[in-house]
């Protein structure tokens, strides 16, 4: 009885390892593709980036972000009610700015952020890389 | 293509309209709100008005626009609505008071060009955001232009020291581009030079000009 629960504790245990494995080579087969909205439906996709600047408008926010070729390029927010919300978006941006639009929260800025990207390419989230 | 960080024109002393009217209708329950991201000017709330700063909200709508504002991130005078908002056509949103500093431009900005390069551009300024996407496809409507260049002339008639209008991204052209290529700098510049809250009346403007008169002989009696 008890060699038969081992047994399946183990079939268990290698059936999960399994799917890790599978999901980090999916995962890792990603990695620098550094163009969003360009990977199979069902992948998940990223990009490393330096926060360079933000830029707070009325209707939006503006992220910019650097290559490591230099290359810059912008993430938006939109403010409307019903737009899919960035998730950590608001701790990229200034968080008590004096009598204006706030910018960028410079704790953040230089710093290397992930953008992670839906299976349609949009920005689902930031993260922090150090 | 025109350079949104260019736009700017200074209104002459002469022509200063005597009173103007407005269409705008308090923003719902956004004097709630308001409070939390506007400031007491540091110069008298009349004559220490300077310059109106025209912006583009870069979003598609008045809510979005408004968002900030009860977030208390950000705020402005007067918000004129997009096209398809039920609005347009009608009135413009008041979003601040005008005795109040709002929070568009960042503290640190300015420009030599305006008001001697003071900073603190808030506390002389007065801002109307215009809503507008931004991006190549959107473009202004007549009524926005129209109804933005008669609430600068409304403020020109009312702050005896109003000079400059700017653009945001002349004051802070690093990355800001509002209120964009699109918007039609040079039309605006005239409807607030010119106006067109008092049209000629239609028997004047329907009668021959007087260039147009052919000189008549005379052979009265009454010649010499």
């Amino acid at each position: 009885m008890a060699i038969a629960q081992d047994k399946k504790y183990i079939f268990i245990n290698l059936t999960r390892g399994l799917i890790q494995t599978i999901f980090l080579i999916g995962l890792f087969s990603c990695h620098g593709n550094n163009q969003p909205g360009n990977d199979h439906p069902g992948t998940i996709n990223f990009v490393d980036a330096k926060f360079v600047d933000c830029v707070f408008y009325a209707g939006s926010t503006q992220f910019f972000f650097q290559h490591k070729n230099g290359e810059e390029f912008m993430v938006s927010q939109s403010h409307e009610p019903d737009a899919l919300k960035i998730i950590n978006a608001d701790s990229l941006i200034e968080p008590n700015p004096v009598e204006g639009p706030p910018g960028p929260n410079t704790e953040i800025l230089g710093k290397l952020i992930r953008i992670h990207y839906d299976k349609q390419g949009k920005p689902i989230a930031f993260s922090q890389l150090e | 293509m025109s350079d949104p960080r260019k736009y700017q024109f200074n209104l002459p002393k002469k022509g200063r309209p005597s009173r103007i009217g407005l269409e705008e209708e308090w923003y719902p329950e956004i004097h709630k709100y308001y409070g939390k991201c506007t400031s007491k000017r540091i110069y008298h709330p009349i004559n220490g008005i300077r310059a109106v700063v025209i912006h583009a909200t870069a979003g598609g709508s008045s809510v979005g626009a408004a968002s900030v504002i009860k977030a208390g991130r950000a705020s402005f005078h007067w918000l004129v609505p997009d096209e398809d908002e039920p609005q347009h056509g009608h009135f413009v949103w008041a979003t601040a008071p005008e005795k109040l500093a709002a929070w568009h431009v960042r503290n640190s900005t300015s420009h030599p060009d305006v008001f001697d390069g003071h900073n603190k551009v808030n506390h002389f300024s007065l801002g109307i955001e215009v809503v507008n996407t931004q991006k190549s496809s959107d473009e202004f409507s007549d009524w926005q232009i129209q109804t933005t260049a008669r609430i600068v002339r409304y403020c020109w008639a009312k702050y005896p020291n109003l000079k400059h209008v700017v653009s945001h991204a002349k004051l802070d052209p690093r990355r800001r581009k509002d209120p964009g290529t699109n918007f039609p700098w040079q039309d605006f510049k005239k409807l607030v030079l010119v106006g067109d809250e008092d049209p000629v009346p239609k028997l004047v403007s329907i009668a021959t000009p007087a260039s147009q008169i052919k000189e008549t002989d005379f052979h009265g009696n009454c010649t010499g």
